[in-house]
């Protein structure tokens, strides 16, 4: 499968006086077209920063970041990276623009350039595809907190970006709000194979995901499929990260004696492994 | 210390077009020492509701009453701010001082405490939330990382020796580590310094883990004020208000409906490994 992004060396330092101050050091790793990646790591790992380079909001100080073949830092190229790398950020509130809930998912398309008569269907498509169609003339403050990010995801798919990446879209939302959006993610990337970047502190997000990447004190740390970085809970303890409490149970029982597989990731899974012991 | 809600409706902009009630009919009591988690979904009326608690609100109809006294009728605000202190979300971005210690000294210096009291608190709220006040006091806090920014901005509420303290989503943001840094802190608060705590989460796994009781808000009415066994017992019904119950207790549920006698009242991780080595057996 091809890289739809592609990272080399990258390094990056947020003050120009203080290029040893680095937020990123030789970061290098990639991101195959349709894959569901999550990226994992504490506060200050540089996650986030390494979020904003994937769509040229941030520009490496030293190295490079490809975005299906083209260079971030080349400007003339710069609106098509943005078209490919589209971001969901944190705080819906601070992501609407328009006082119609449809007018809000236009804004991106409009300033695209994409012809007026076509806007519309695009946009009814994108709310559909969210499942908000129905809210179309709604205000957006009268969502609540999951339709919201949603909204703001159908203003992202309008703009049909091949990658999508989300900064901790889900950090502010009740439990449903949450698994609204991730199902959401899973739809985009599964249904319509829309590449997915997730950055999230709650593990429990990443059991489906096809590959998890560890930072590290602004570094790459390390990378495996979520069996694989979630078998060492003391190791993701000593990065403070943790498992999901699936795994930390099938953990506590494990240690007990009792003959679970480091497979078992979801509560389906493990509540059939205890089965198979009975 | 107690704080008695009677009968309270908040309704924002009250007769325009954009009148909407916030808050219906809540009753309830909080006594001393009592560690409390509040969930609900987004727009139920939590936040709302903790504004009222020290005054920053003042009820539609219905009173708010901290010791025995209304407090927006018998209370002066200064007194309010000493007994009742709120941590909001993201309290770091309310950080604004050249130092820890003075950003710390803030809150006390404001409400009439004297140099020495306030040398005191300051380092006493600073230690409380496991920094080094020698370490940290000259540091500024735009400096530090974002778990230890939170912390000084929780120590900056503590140094008004506030006997209530009210955290919304304190943990919210933080890496795994952090999360449970935070949470053992405040803890620690309840248990050891005795504060009352009141835990605003959308994580039903930290209030399964530390609070006494839950208050459950849907659509601007508290529906439980129950232990969390009680209000963890009712999935479907949580379900439908937006809420959940801890992944262990759902295990657990899937076991029992696979015809294993397990106990699915629990909730704690650490209880369901018990309860299923009891049940299942260990060494197999």
């Amino acid at each position: 499968m091809n890289n739809i992004i592609e990272v080399k060396n990258l390094s990056f330092a947020y003050d120009s006086d203080e290029p040893d101050k680095k937020a990123l050091e030789n970061v290098s790793l990639s991101i195959r077209e349709g894959e569901f990646v999550g990226i994992v790591g504490h506060n200050g790992s540089g996650k986030s920063t390494l979020a904003k380079m994937f769509n040229g909001l941030l520009l490496p100080t030293q190295g490079d970041v490809f975005v299906m073949g083209m260079n971030t830092k080349d400007e003339d190229s710069l609106i098509d990276v943005r078209r490919t790398v589209g971001m969901v950020f944190q705080n819906p509130d601070n992501q609407m623009v328009a006082t119609i809930v449809e007018e809000d998912v236009a804004f991106g398309v409009e300033n695209l350039g994409v012809e007026q008569s076509k806007i519309r269907g695009v946009v009814e498509d994108a709310l559909r595809a969210v499942d908000m169609f129905e809210f179309k003339g709604q205000k957006p403050h009268q969502l609540s907190g999951g339709q919201k990010q949603r909204i703001a995801i159908a203003g992202i798919i309008a703009m049909k970006p091949k990658c999508i990446v989300f900064d901790e879209s889900t950090a502010m939302l009740d439990p449903v709000g949450r698994s609204e959006v991730l199902s959401q993610m899973h739809k985009l990337n599964k249904e319509d194979g829309v590449t997915i970047i997730f950055i999230t502190h709650y593990m429990e997000e990443l059991i489906d995901a096809d590959r998890i990447i560890i930072m590290n004190d602004g570094s790459y740390y390390k990378e495996g499929t979520p069996v694989e970085i979630f078998s060492d809970t003391d190791e993701l303890k000593k990065l403070r990260l943790n498992v999901p409490e699936t795994v930390e149970l099938a953990d506590g029982l494990r240690k007990a004696g009792m003959n679970i597989s480091h497979n078992v990731l979801t509560k389906e899974d493990l509540v059939e492994a205890i089965c198979q012991l009975k | 210390m107690s704080i008695e809600v009677k009968n309270l409706s908040h309704v924002y902009s009250l007769g325009t077009v954009f009148e909407h009630t916030a808050l219906k009919d809540i009753d309830f009591s909080v006594g001393p020492r009592d560690f409390i988690g509040i969930i609900g979904h987004t727009g139920c009326g939590k936040s709302t509701l903790i504004q009222h608690l020290n005054g920053l609100l003042k009820p539609t109809t219905g009173s708010v009453i901290i010791n025995g006294k209304d407090i927006n009728k018998e209370m002066p605000m200064k007194e309010i701010v000493k007994r009742v202190g709120i941590v909001f979300q993201y309290p770091e971005y309310q950080l604004f001082e050249e130092t820890v210690y003075k950003d710390v000294a803030f809150g006390p210096k404001n409400i009439g405490f004297s140099e020495e009291e306030i040398e005191k608190t300051v380092r006493e709220s600073i230690e409380l939330v496991g920094l080094d006040f020698d370490e940290v006091k000259d540091v500024s806090p735009f400096d530090m990382s974002g778990g230890q920014k939170r912390r000084v901005a929780i120590a900056g509420v503590l140094a008004m020796k506030p006997q209530i303290l009210i955290l919304d989503e304190p943990a919210s943001g933080l890496d795994p580590m952090g999360r449970s840094e935070i949470l053992g802190y405040i803890n620690k608060l309840n248990k050891e310094v005795g504060i009352c705590i009141l835990l605003v989460s959308h994580n039903m796994d930290d209030v399964a883990d530390f609070a006494d009781k839950v208050m459950v808000f849907s659509k601007g009415r508290l529906v439980k004020f129950d232990t969390p066994k009680e209000v963890f017992s009712d999935v479907d019904e949580l379900e439908k208000i937006g809420l959940t119950v801890p992944d262990s207790k759902k295990v657990l549920l899937g076991l029992k409906e696979k015809g294993i006698d397990v106990d699915t009242s629990l909730f704690r991780t650490r209880d369901a490994i018990e309860e299923i080595i009891r049940v299942v057996g260990g060494k197999k």
